[in-house]
């Protein structure tokens, strides 16, 4: 059948509809139903259950990752990196959604479900640094932003009063030159005692000439009551949920924009959007998790669908109109694929640092996000651990190996624990990634359990970010020495590295409409009521968490489209009497 | 409201003492309800997903009791700016409904609907007074005190905050008195310096408890009304469900020694006696210590030493123990009531300026009351909790004179 | 909290014994009463543990699970135990180490035990710990043992991971 000339209805016609229920989405949602406009949330996940619930089902799981609490309600769930069919499959999800063509492969994923990522992540909102908005100016690699720090500071703030960010605002004014010209929401998170312990003997300590300071990282996280969320009690499940609320979640703003008379329609995976004759993208079809299909108007569209679904979707949607895809002329679309991609020293303290305790890190060392070594090799931020050696299974396997290789048990078991695990302390480094058009998203001939095209995606590491990689563990392997730690294992091979969970670039923002996908207001060049509005719009990645960057991203796009609404018209489609 | 048009000093350090009372008493309050949560569960008394509800009440009510306490250092602030000095004293527990004008009876008792109206009347905002119907509890101001009367706590810090704007020189105490966070672990604490120090002092403490107009959700206010809802919806969902432990109303070690509160409930059970002596001793240690801090006392290191101890007293022993003491049997039935933390004031002598003294005085006491958390912690049914309690107090003490560097960590992160 | 004593272990039809008795330590000399394997479940567990009292619901929830997992090995050892408890004068904790966990048959299963209690699961082929309830994660013992919480349950409120941990 052919769907695109088949009536829309009026309560199918919106001012905006927007694809994604993620943080990007959510905000702009709130934004414009808040202003009386008439906004459809589509969301290809569902909102799944009570957070009681969600919890529960994550405290009885046995493997226990970022998707364990999200297991959807139905077998013919849409397929993510997150969302296996099976639930006993989750440890491979990320590779069976995934056409893998590597060289390496691509390590982060995301949620499908209403709120989208925010569910699992940690809920770190450091700020992009001015000079990563202008690497190409300042070191002569990568590519430049078309905004600058300025001009994307007062939503920051913004963005910061919405998501609720505790921090402190003497230590971050003007990190990098990063000025803050308003003051945090809330008191920041306070530091464990690991960090204190770490800042104490790192103050009288310079390391490679430097004096690293720890900072209290800035978080969306509650210190007090805030918008009817709790403060953070110190669950040390911030990954994957959070079981209070106190941590963000993108239904927060969700919820906010339904009750401003948002529509939100779950269960609902965007299969394509059409492209008009005079060039304009008003028509969305999609398909629902019971099969049926559905199809719907928007004067405005927003693609919200984090980096990898987004760029996956206006491939989809290629058409004789937009052979290359939607908003692809410049066939950047799915190109400049990037992550933050992390290492991990795992280190044994001489004195106790009670990890497992509060957020799984609370503060970081931002000293080398920038400097003039940005003209040679990456950028790192370091971040101080709170969660041991989770990573290496503790403490279950420090259980197992006292109980089964050295038959312990009684007092003396619960002794030695207590002192191995206790001085159980973790240093990350988080390096950046330069935009390569060699990394992209393409579709795969694989489809998923919805008969949909699975992301195809090439990714492979430069000398730049490798290069980091050596300097971030000399620094690393100096703080355990000054805390008087010995590291288990110090792996220096730059192609062993962990995912970030940041997906960004694949729909860049320009100038030059040749090489960009989107504007400065995160507009499609080529449909000039299409916004395309997240992570996917980075053009280049610095170090920083991505999140509240998206949002204030998303907050300044909505402005615009609030400016520029009343002068877009409805589509050529016909409305049901 | 009737107001008076001068306020004296001596009127302004007599409401701010009544703001300390009514402060310490409802940071009790919070504090004997959130220790009286249930801590484990059982198949037959909480499930899992009950045990969660509980645990999330309880984060919630010890933040705000530890909001209160900010308050309570807060005035101490505030009456050290004004020439004063911090005043910790009150009543015992029940206290006297007609002891304040705003006829609040401050109670000791287990979490549940009860004690969440309680909590919610406390924190009433005026302009909701004639809204809501829980007119036992709060009454119209007595005709006779027209000159003297508040209906809330926020009615009092306005009279307070009119009273330091009309004193001519109001701020006479000296700054480097003024406790900030660099000596004691509150890092919003406020230093009293000027009137306009003195004006976001007070108004931090109102914000918090009774929000402003517009936005109430984030202030205790908010916050319990929506416990109390929540409360509400589990019972529905589960009539059998009992969110805390059986503790008795305001339990008293000795009732005929508890002044003031000749009404409280006598714990008779010695085991469990001795424990909550043990808590009142450790209680009333850790105020006087943290009076010291807030004392125009001089000797920063002291004071600081002092002020880490006593917040560190409040997190690691006085809750462990107070959370203990709500599992404990009141009598000799094990089935029985439990008690809970008495929170009993009694005799005691203000901490001296000398600093050699003082230090002596806490030094003495801290190893007096270890030596009975030792003896209480070998008892065959001696709680589990109260053996870090006593590793706690071992570390303390062996701080030699508490003001020697310590491995605990200062503030500034 | 419905916690069983070892020594005092109550079975529903069984009135409670007097104080004195009930306030024996793990440590104690073994009795001469034939037990239940329930009842030696718990005493050992009690041994292992190092803990007076249990909770009766994780109790029954890890005897059942040991029998399903353990078979027939389960009961060997409780028999084991139970007749060097029966035997024997000797301390309960050198009973476990020299006859229990040394043993080559013995000892595999008395470590399944202990690390059900430590962990709330039991490792399986693919070396994952197999949960079978969110009561047993939150109960696991490993928690408390480092001075931590259970993830999701911390038991404590803003600002409490700043403090160090007292053992």
């Amino acid at each position: 059948m052919d769907t695109s000339k088949s009536r829309i209805a009026a309560r199918d016609s919106f001012d905006v509809v927007i694809i994604g229920a993620g943080v990007a989405g959510a905000l702009v949602a709130h934004v414009l139903s808040q202003k009386g406009v008439r906004v459809l949330l589509l969301e290809a996940g569902e909102s799944g259950g009570e957070r009681r619930d969600l919890v529960l089902r994550y405290a009885a799981a046995t493997f226990k990752g970022l998707g364990t609490a999200y297991a959807a309600s139905s077998p013919d769930k849409i397929p993510g990196p997150e969302q296996p069919a099976d639930e006993k499959d989750l440890k491979v999800a990320r590779d069976a959604y995934y056409d893998q063509q590597g060289p390496e492969k691509y390590l982060s994923t995301y949620e499908r479900r209403v709120g989208g990522s925010t569910w699992h992540w940690l809920g770190h909102t450091p700020r992009n640094l001015p000079n990563d908005f202008r690497l190409r100016t300042e070191y002569n690699v990568g590519v430049d932003w078309p905004i600058g720090y300025a001009d994307l500071e007062p939503w920051y703030c913004k963005a910061e009063a919405e998501l609720g960010v505790a921090g402190d605002d003497s230590e971050w004014q003007n990190v990098h030159g990063a000025f803050r010209s308003a003051a945090f929401p809330m008191a920041k998170i306070w530091p464990s005692w690991s960090d204190l312990q770490f800042a104490r003997a790192l103050k009288d300590a310079p390391i490679e000439g430097e004096r690293l300071v720890v900072l209290s990282t800035p978080s969306a996280r509650n210190s007090q009551e805030y918008d009817g969320r709790p403060p953070c009690a110190g669950n040390a499940s911030c990954v994957p949920i959070c079981p209070i609320g106190a941590k963000y979640d993108a239904s927060v703003h969700v919820k906010k924009a339904t009750a401003n008379h948002a529509e939100l329609r779950e269960r609902s995976v965007v299969t394509s959007l059409r492209v008009d004759r005079d060039g304009s993208v008003h028509r969305v079809e999609y398909k629902k998790w019971d099969g049926t299909t559905g199809a719907v108007s928007g004067r405005v569209v927003v693609v919200a669908a984090n980096a990898i679904e987004s760029a996956k979707l206006l491939l989809l949607s290629a058409s004789d109109e937009v052979p290359n895809g939607v908003a692809n002329s410049s066939d950047q679309v799915g190109r400049n694929l990037m992550d933050h991609l992390q290492k991990a020293v795992l280190a044994s303290s001489r004195e106790p640092t009670f990890p497992f305790r509060g957020p799984p890190s609370t503060s970081g060392i931002e000293n080398f996000r920038d400097g003039r070594f940005r003209e040679r090799r990456g950028a790192f931020r370091l971040s101080v651990g709170n969660d041991g050696w989770s990573r290496n299974g503790s403490p279950y396997n420090d259980v197992a190996r006292l109980v089964q290789t050295e038959g312990l048990f009684g007092e003396e078991l619960r002794t030695r624990l207590f002192h191995d695990v206790s001085r159980q302390v973790r240093v990350s480094c988080s390096v950046e990634v330069l935009a390569s058009p060699d990394n992209r998203v393409q579709l795969s001939a694989l489809r998923d359990s919805f008969g949909i095209q699975r992301p195809e995606i090439h990714f492979a590491t430069d000398d730049y970010t490798r290069a980091a990689f050596g300097p971030a563990l000399d620094v690393i392997t100096a703080i355990l020495r000054a805390i008087d730690a010995t590291p288990l294992v110090v792996d220096r091979n730059p192609l062993n590295y962990s995912g970030a969970g940041h997906v960004m670039g694949t729909c860049r923002m320009g100038f030059d409409k040749t090489k960009a996908v989107v504007d400065p207001d995160c507009r499609s060049y080529d449909h000039r009521n299409l916004y395309i509005i997240g992570g996917s719009t980075f053009p280049s990645c610095g170090t920083a968490n991505p999140t509240i960057t998206i949002s204030a991203l998303a907050l300044r796009a909505a402005n615009h489209i609030l400016a520029t609404l009343p002068q877009i018209p409805a589509g050529p489609v016909e409305r049901a009497k | 409201m009737n107001m008076e048009t001068s306020i004296s000093r001596s009127d302004l350090l007599r409401f701010l003492t009544e703001a300390c009372e009514l402060e310490h008493g409802l940071a009790c309050s919070y504090l004997f309800a959130a220790m009286s949560l249930r801590q484990q569960s059982d198949g037959r008394k909480l499930a899992a997903e009950q045990l969660l509800q509980v645990r999330q009440w309880a984060s919630q009510v010890y933040f705000i009791a530890s909001q209160e306490m900010l308050h309570l250092a807060q005035a101490w602030n505030l009456l050290t700016a004004l020439g004063g000095t911090p005043y910790y004293l009150r009543p015992n527990f029940p206290q006297n409904t007609k002891y304040y004008p705003l006829h609040m009876r401050l109670a000791l008792e287990p979490y549940g609907e009860r004690a969440l109206d309680r909590f919610i009347g406390y924190e009433k905002p005026a302009q909701l007074l004639e809204e809501h119907a829980f007119a036992d509890e709060i009454v119209k101001p007595r005709a006779a005190d027209a000159g003297n009367n508040f209906r809330t706590i926020g009615e009092l810090y306005d009279r307070i905050a009119a009273g330091i704007q009309n004193l001519p020189d109001a701020i006479i105490g000296e700054p480097s008195s003024q406790v900030g966070p660099d000596l004691v672990d509150f890092p919003d604490i406020v230093r009293v310096v000027d009137v306009d120090s003195a004006l976001k002092a007070v108004h931090l403490v109102t914000h918090q408890g009774e929000g402003n107009e517009t936005d109430r959700a984030d202030c205790h206010f908010g916050i319990f009304l929506k416990l109390r809802k929540d409360l509400e919806e589990e019972q529905r969902r589960n009539p059998q469900f009992a969110p805390a432990y059986p503790c008795i109303m305001n339990p008293a070690v000795n009732t005929s020694e508890n002044y003031g509160a000749p009404h409280a409930t006598q714990i008779e059970n010695s085991y469990t006696r001795d424990v909550a002596s043990l808590f009142d001793g450790l209680y009333s240690l850790m105020l006087r210590m943290l009076g010291y801090t807030f004392s125009p006392c001089g000797g920063a290191e002291l004071r600081r030493a002092f002020g880490q101890s006593a917040i560190v007293m409040m997190a690691t022993v006085l809750k462990p123990l107070g959370e203990a003491l709500a599992t404990l049997p009141a009598t000799e039935e094990p089935a029985g009531p439990t008690a809970g933390p008495p929170f009993g004031l009694t005799r005691h002598v203000v901490l001296p300026v000398d600093a050699n003294c003082a230090r002596t005085l806490v030094a003495e006491r801290l190893s007096e009351l270890t030596s009975l958390a030792s003896r209480l912690a070998s008892a065959a049914s001696a709680p589990a909790s109260l053996g870090r309690v006593v590793s706690t107090l071992h570390r303390l003490a062996g701080l030699g004179s508490i003001g020697a560097a310590s491995s605990v960590a200062r503030p500034a992160g | 909290m419905l916690h069983v004593a070892a020594e005092g272990f109550v079975e529903k039809r069984n009135k409670s014994k007097p104080r004195d008795q009930a306030r024996a330590t793990a440590g104690n000399q073994a009795r001469p009463v034939v037990e239940t394997p329930l009842q030696l479940f718990l005493r050992l567990s009690s041994v292992l543990t190092a803990e007076r009292s249990l909770p009766a619901d994780l109790v029954e929830a890890y005897f059942k699970r040991a029998q399903q997992n353990l078979g027939p090995k389960l009961d060997v050892l409780l028999d084991r135990f139970g007749a060097l408890l029966a035997a024997g004068n000797r301390n309960l904790i050198d009973i476990v180490r020299d006859e229990i966990l040394a043993s080559p048959d013995h000892g595999p299963v008395a470590k399944t035990v202990l690390l059900l209690w430590y962990i709330g699961g039991i490792q399986n082929a693919a070396g994952d710990w197999e949960m079978q309830s969110a009561d047993q994660y939150y109960g696991a013992l490993v928690w408390e043992a480092i001075g931590a919480h259970p993830p999701t349950l911390s038991n404590g409120y803003f600002g409490h991971w700043k403090y160090p941990v007292e053992r």
